[in-house]
Order: C-alpha cells, then sequence, then structure tokens
C-alpha cells in the first residue's frame, strides 16, 4: 500500500501538467492469465477413476483507450474450439482468440457512465469484484449458468454521490457473447451495488447489491429470468460474502426454475499468504427430488509477485441422485495447482493539438 | 510524449472522469429502464414445452437454417409427416430431455459410465448389412450420433423408439413390448459380462427380420438398386435416373461441375479409409448425381449417388456408393477428458468397426472428405434392408412380433454395449442391473411409455412452432450467413 501511495504521488509530482494546447490519451493494456494442473477423480462404478490435464482457463488480453470523457474497450480471450459453427471454420480442439469485450462508453454530467456494444453484465462483475479471486474459480452463478459475464447491449450506470456506490440499468441481446441473437427478445437487467455505511471509512467495505433480470431464451422465447442478492466485505484484508441467485426458467424451459446460494471468502495474510474458499449450494429443477449439488472449493496460495500468484486448491462435488444422472460426467473431486498472472497498466500519452 | 497517469486516477473501466455535474444520472437510468422493459420479452402464443421444443431444435440445427434453410425446411416438413419421423429428427430433443429431464432418469445409475454406441438406437436405426463373406447380419446402420452417452440413454432411445413403432403400427401391449426389449438388453449384458460370445445375428424366425432377412436376400440376387436407380443409355453406358422417384421422397438431379472435379480425390481417400481397398479401377466414376430426401435427421446433409465401374468393364457389376456428409455426434463430450475422435470420420469408422459384430460388417462403409466436408460413403445396395415401419402389417403387426423385434434388438444393443465397454464398465453396468433386473425392466417400461407421450405431444408441439416461428423456428435472415456460390451449388436447392 506505501508503494502504490508513494508511486502515485512521484507521477503526479512528474506528470505532465494539463495544457490547453495538448490533449491527453490515457492507455490500459492488459492481460490476464490463468493456467492450472488438474488431477480429476471420480467414482466409476465403485473404483476410483483419475485423469490429470493442464489447462488454460483464462486467456485475456485487453486495451482501454481514454479521450476527454469517451472510453472505448477491447477485451480477447483464447477459448477451445470449435464446433460447425465456429469462427473461420475451425475444427478441431484449436485455441483460438475471439471477442468477449468490444464497447465505447461516455460519462455523462459526471456520474453517469453509458456504455454501448459488446459490454460486461453488470450482476457478475459485482460478484467478481467482492470476491477478487476470478483465478480460483468463476462466480458460482457463472458456474451454474445463470448468467453470462458479456452479451451485446448498452448498460447506463448511475453512481451515487459520496462512494455510495451505484444503480444501473442495462438492456443485452440475452444470448450471451459466444452467441448470435435467436429472438426478438431483449434482456434486461437492473442492478445495484450499495456501500449502506460508506460515510465511515472503516465501513466502506460493506457493500449490499442485488439485481432482477428479465430475459428470454432460445427461439421458443422461454423465459429465464434472474434475481441476485447479496452481502459482501470488500476489504483489502478479507473480503468475503453470500449471495442468492434464482433462476425462473433455465435450459429452455419456462417452467423449470432453478437456485444457487453462494458463499465465498478470501483473506491476504502477511502480504502474500492468500487462503480463499467458495461453497456453492445449487438446486438444479425446484420440482425435482434430489437435482441437486453441493460445490466446494479451498485454496491456499502465495502472491510471487504484484501480478503473478500460485494456488493449490481442492474441489468437492457432491450431487444429489438427479443431479448426478443428468450430471454423469462431472468430477467428484479435483486437485488443481493454478498459476495466475494478472496484469494492467495505466499510462497517458500527451499529443499536440 | 509519454507521460505517468496523473490527471486521471484509474482503469478506463472504472468511475474516473469526474466531470462536475450531480444531478440527472437517475432519471435518464430509470427512463431507460422503462423503455428496455417495455421493448423488451415477447409474448408468444405457445406454451413452455413447444418453446422448449421449438429453441432446442432451433439452436441444434442453428448453422444449418441459417446457410441452407431450404434443406433444413425439407427436414421439418419430414419430421412433421408423422411421431416416428418427428422422433428420428429429433434426438437432440431427446438429449436434452435426458440431460435436463427425465428422459434418462434411472435409479441404475453408475457413474462415469459412458459405451461408446451408435446414441440414436431408434429400431429404423438397425438393418441387414452384407459382409465381406457376402452373408447378411442385423447390425446398427446410422452412426451420425454415434459417440459416448451414459449407458442408458441408448437403451432408452430403443425402448422409446419401440413404442412409437408399436402405437405407429397400431399395435396394443407397448408396455410388454418393452419389457421384452429391456429383458433381452438384461440378459444379453449379464451374459456378455460373464464371457458369452458376442454373436452376429444373422437371421430371425420373427415375421419382421425374418422377412427383412428374406427380402435382402431377394434384392441383392436381384441388384434392385441399378435397377431401381440406374439405366443404359442409348450409348450402352449405364448412368443414374433423374428427377423423382415413385416413393415421392427421393428426387436425383445432377451434380455440379465442382463436385464431380472433387470427385476422384474424394474417392481416392475412401479407399485408403477401407479395412480391405479395392482395386482403384473398381471405383471408376461412370456418373453422380445429388441426391435428396434421404432419410430424416440427416436430410439436410449433403448427399450424392457414385456410380462405380465395379470388378468389370460391364455394366451388369456397377456399384452404387452413398456419399453423406456427417458432423459432430451432438452428444457434447461425455466421458474422461481427452478422449476424441480427430474427426468425424474416425469416430464414426471407429465406433462402427467396434461395436459391429465383426470389422468387416460393411466392409465398403468408409469415410472421407469432399471439398471440406466430411463425408461417409457406403455402398448402396438394395439388399441392405432396415428395419421400417411400413413393413409392420398383417402378421408382423402384433404384439407378438413387436416383442419378439424388441427381444432381438434389445439384445443387439447389449453386445454394442458390450463391444463398446472396457471390461469394468460392462461389469459394472451387469452388476447394477443384476441387482435388481425386474425393477430396471419395469423402469425402462414405465419411463420409456411416459416419454413417448411426451414425444407424441412434442410432435404437435413442432408443428404448432413451425406455424408460430416459420421454418426457420425463429432464427433471424441473416444476409452474412449466405453460403458462396462454390459452397451453395454444393448445398444444391431441394425441389
Amino acid at each position: 500500500m506505501r508503494k502504490q501511495t508513494i508511486a502515485v504521488l512521484l507521477t503526479s509530482a512528474f506528470a505532465l501538467p494539463a495544457r490547453a494546447d495538448r490533449t491527453e490519451i490515457g492507455f490500459d493494456p492488459g492481460v490476464s492469465l490463468h493456467s492450472q494442473y488438474v488431477l480429476r477423480l471420480r467414482d466409476d462404478g465403485g473404483e476410483t477413476s483419475w485423469f490429470h490435464d493442464f489447462e488454460l482457463t483464462r486467456g485475456h488480453l485487453f486495451l482501454g483507450v481514454r479521450y476527454d470523457h469517451a472510453y472505448a474497450k477491447v477485451l480477447v480471450e483464447g477459448v477451445r474450439s470449435a464446433s460447425e459453427g465456429a469462427l473461420l471454420g475451425v475444427a478441431g480442439d484449436s485455441f483460438v482468440f475471439r471477442v468477449r469485450e468490444g464497447y465505447a462508453g461516455y460519462w455523462l454530467f459526471g456520474h453517469l457512465d453509458v456504455r454501448a456494444g459488446l459490454l460486461p453484465t453488470l450482476t457478475i462483475p459485482i460478484l467478481e469484484r467482492s470476491w477478487n479471486f476470478r483465478a480460483l474459480n468463476p462466480t458460482a452463478i457463472e458456474r451454474v449458468g445463470f448468467a453470462s459475464p458479456s452479451d451485446l447491449g448498452v448498460t447506463m450506470v448511475g453512481h451515487l454521490p459520496k462512494g455510495f456506490g451505484w444503480v444501473g440499468v442495462g438492456a443485452y441481446n440475452g444470448e450471451g457473447y459466444e452467441r448470435p441473437e435467436l429472438n426478438r427478445g431483449k434482456n434486461v437487467e437492473i442492478a445495484a451495488e450499495i456501500h449502506p455505511i460508506a460515510v465511515v471509512e472503516q465501513a466502506k467495505p460493506l457493500t449490499v447489491f442485488g439485481s432482477y433480470q428479465s430475459g428470454s431464451s432460445g427461439t421458443g422465447l422461454s423465459r429465464a429470468d434472474r434475481i441476485h442478492a447479496g452481502v459482501a466485505w470488500q476489504g483489502d484484508i478479507v473480503r468475503g460474502g453470500a449471495g442468492f441467485a434464482y433462476a425462473l426458467g433455465t435450459d429452455d424451459d419456462s417452467d423449470k426454475d432453478a437456485l444457487a446460494v453462494d458463499v465465498f471468502a478470501k483473506a491476504t495474510i502477511l502480504k502474500r499468504l492468500l487462503l480463499g474458499a467458495d461453497l456453492t449450494y445449487w438446486l438444479r429443477d425446484t420440482r425435482a427430488d434430489g437435482d441437486d449439488a453441493i460445490l466446494f472449493t479451498g485454496s491456499v496460495g502465495v502472491q510471487i509477485a504484484k501480478p503473478l500468484s500460485a494456488l493449490l486448491a481442492f474441489d468437492g462435488q457432491f450431487f444429489g441422485d438427479a443431479a448426478r444422472a443428468a450430471l454423469p460426467d462431472e468430477d467428484d473431486y479435483r486437485l488443481r495447482v493454478v498459476a495466475a498472472f494478472d496484469f494492467d497498466h495505466w499510462f497517458q500519452v500527451s499529443l499536440p493539438r | 510524449m509519454i507521460a505517468p497517469a496523473a490527471r486521471y486516477p484509474a482503469r478506463v473501466s472504472q468511475r474516473a472522469l469526474v466531470p462536475r455535474s450531480r444531478s440527472a444520472g437517475t432519471a435518464a437510468a430509470f427512463g431507460l429502464a422503462f423503455l428496455s422493459l417495455t421493448a423488451g420479452c415477447e409474448a408468444s402464443s405457445l406454451d413452455p414445452r413447444a418453446r422448449l421444443v421449438a429453441s432446442v431444435t432451433a439452436e441444434a440445427d442453428e448453422p444449418l437454417i441459417r446457410t441452407r434453410p431450404a434443406l433444413v425446411a425439407s427436414k421439418y416438413a419430414a419430421m412433421r409427416a408423422s411421431v416416428f419421423a418427428f422422433y428420428r429428427g429429433s434426438f437432440p430433443l431427446f438429449l436434452h430431455d435426458a440431460r435436463f429431464g427425465d428422459a434418462g432418469r434411472t435409479r441404475f445409475t453408475v457413474e462415469g459410465l459412458f459405451p461408446l454406441g451408435v446414441g440414436d438406437a431408434h429400431p429404423e436405426n438397425f438393418g441387414a448389412l452384407l459382409a465381406s463373406d457376402g452373408t447378411f447380419g442385423l447390425e446398427p446402420n446410422d452412426f451420425d450420433g454415434a459417440d459416448r452417452y451414459p449407458w442408458v440413454w441408448q437403451l432408452r432411445r430403443l425402448t422409446i423408439g419401440m413404442v412409437l413403432a408399436a402405437r405407429s403400427a397400431g399395435v396394443g401391449g407397448e408396455g410388454d413390448i418393452v419389457r421384452a426389449t429391456a429383458s433381452a438388453y438384461a440378459e444379453g449384458i449379464a451374459a456378455y459380462a460373464t464371457g458369452a460370445p458376442r454373436e452376429r445375428v444373422e437371421g430371425a424366425a420373427d415375421p419382421v427380420l425374418a422377412d427383412l432377412f428374406e427380402r435382402a436376400v431377394e434384392d441383392l440376387e436381384a441388384r434392385s438398386e441399378l435397377a431401381e436407380d440406374t439405366v443404359i443409355d442409348a450409348n450402352g453406358a449405364r448412368r443414374l435416373l433423374r428427377g423423382a422417384f415413385d416413393d415421392g421422397q427421393k428426387f436425383l438431379e445432377d451434380a455440379p461441375e465442382v463436385v464431380q472435379g472433387a470427385l476422384p480425390a474424394m474417392l481416392s481417400t475412401y479407399r485408403s479409409s477401407l479395412l480391405s481397398p479395392p482395386p482403384a479401377g473398381e471405383l471408376a466414376i461412370k456418373d453422380v448425381a445429388r441426391e435428396y430426401g434421404a432419410g430424416v435427421a440427416s436430410l439436410a446433409r449433403v448427399r450424392f449417388l457414385v456410380l462405380v465401374e465395379g470388378p468389370t468393364a460391364g455394366n451388369d457389376d456397377d456399384a452404387l456408393l452413398e456419399v453423406k456428409e456427417i458432423a459432430d455426434s451432438g452428444a457434447g463430450g461425455f466421458g474422461a477428458p481427452g478422449f476424441a475422435a480427430d474427426s468425424p470420420g474416425d469416430r464414426v469408422t471407429g465406433i462402427s468397426r467396434r461395436v459391429w459384430a465383426r470389422p468387416d460388417a460393411s466392409p465398403r462403409w468408409g469415410t472421407s472428405e469432399l471439398l471440406g466436408f466430411t463425408v461417409q460413403i457406403r455402398p448402396e445396395i438394395a439388399g441392405e434392408k432396415g428395419v421400417k415401419l411400413k413393413r409392420l402389417e398383417g402378421d408382423r403387426a402384433t404384439p407378438e412380433a413387436l416383442s419378439a423385434l424388441g427381444s432381438t434388438l434389445g439384445r443387439l444393443l447389449a453386445r454394442l454395449d458390450a463391444r463398446g465397454s472396457d471390461e469394468a464398465t460392462l461389469d459394472a453396468i451387469a452388476s447394477v442391473i443384476g441387482a435388481d433386473v425386474p425393477g430396471f425392466v419395469e423402469e425402462q417400461a414405465s419411463a420409456s411409455v411416459a416419454y413417448a407421450d411426451v414425444v407424441d405431444g412434442d410432435w404437435k408441439r413442432f408443428g404448432e412452432a413451425l406455424d408460430a416461428l416459420g421454418p426457420r423456428l425463429g432464427i433471424p435472415v441473416d444476409p452474412a450467413d449466405a453460403p458462396g456460390a462454390e459452397v451453395a451449388a454444393i448445398f444444391g436447392a431441394p425441389p
């Protein structure tokens, strides 16, 4: 923390003064790479089978550019491809890059952030920011398929004064960023992240959040509404919280509701030691008995250098009878060694007008 | 020129720019919210299940709908013609219901068991295949969906199909027909797990299969395929017919030049995919035609008939090859990470030769590439009769006849699972069934009859969805999807 403060002071002191005859353009390039070695264990008919492999779970490259009140960002991710509908006709299991975010934005009236394009949806970033441990797991609602982290559309976020948080609304195609629009219905998301005691410096990390998404899926316009609510502590040393998600309509079935309850925590001890845990209860179908699962992850890790950390993680997945019948290929236990490199650097170029 | 950050404190995506006005944000945000909500979710006349049927079908066929909508429209018209045709064409819907609903639910679950199999094991996907020694055997004859699946799904696909076959033929006792099928499967699994020979079905006493084998021998001797599909022209050369056929479905037309030019390379690769390649001269091309109207699930796939020379230069031993585009199975990837066929062609040849009673059950069944499309090439032999519902009449349309058919197919499916499994998997399946065979049989009967009712209803809903959403099932038109001229020529335009 002290190093950061000094850095800011130094950069401020030596920064070029804003001049009327010059234009400042800000750049924010970055990279996020998460790779892991996974040992998978599964009960195969009373015998334990295992498999192990190396994975690239996240490969992001991004660049943000800002000019005056306008800004834009492009983020590409490496994914395995492909199916018949793949870009460029890639067949086999090659890694390919695809665009995950590509949007432009503008700050209106000082408090209203308007974006359009292929942009982050509103709910998942709240959870990711609250936990700040993406290297360990995606958010629960992303893992169980309730929400997509990115979609084509527009968002407007109004920031509340004095750091109380924000209220936002978004309208999207609703098919996520992995497929084209399939229907005339558009998803609408209303979300808020509130720091209710922001006037007290020590209580600023306390966060309550909630969102509602009215949506549809598929060409048949099946209902796909989502309700999220939760509470979190976004501290520097300890972060954690609990979230509740209810899905009205899943898997293209308007009548099939599901829910997920997630508890997550992260602690940074002695500046470099990282402890994390995540416990999710997932009810896949509220109408069925035993169609549920408990997903647990615990980890210990170390921040080797500022952008680089390494984690040892253990996952346990426990399925009800119906869920196991429907998900027979899921692992029971996994042991993972994760390497995460998350880096971005903001800088500014000053050009003559 | 590059200066460190000073004026703007944080990254682009954060709230960094702070021009100095405090008002207006909230009202504008809620204004957009109202507009978005009112512009958002469109009501539909379809019930929730019909929406699901439409969405799942459209998503499975999306690449085809976007690039060759006319062919998909033909497929959907065929699916609409009967419940069983709908069942044949709706394998993705079954997979969805197995994964997310009740279609694949069983209390005889054993985790992680994924035998290699044909997947879509409905009764019409079995038939007589002519082996290299000239004998016929009853085998699966469609590997479009072949892959690894949870073991009970393939059996369900068969038993539900038996219920629908019985209903199609107006035969009662569908529960008993399933019981016969499931019992035979259970007995077969138990036998194969203890080392019983994995026998080939070379004949059958039941009316349906007896009829099938009888017609197979007759049509093989008569070379009926040449009589039906070809003609000797004025120059004394054999040519494929063109135009509509008597069944009202099959239609042959000239193949585009680009395809004709690619055939030699395709056949060369095909030869190399065979266990015992014939002399290259046997595959000398005499004629080629595009075929429309064959199959149901694969009706939108590119298909050609190729007339080749055969062993001698005469017309009498000419041979026909069916060239059919194949793609991914749609299974979605079951099994331990790491298992995969390198291509759809490897998937088809690898699984077929493994689950057949003998690898040369159909020795000229191979794969190749045609202008970038993976294709399956198999001999078009009239003698290779498939089980057909339209033949279920007279003494072949009785509960006893269908029970006997189900029994044979159930035992055959057990053999497929035995051949498609490793020893531990087969033992585990045998063990879980063996713990309660009557319960297993009853579960298949009740689950299959129940899901057949769902299929009945879905067939009607599918029609409603087509009426409401059109032949693209709601997939929007995008001019960017249109194929180029050459690819469009390969797809063709159905009559």
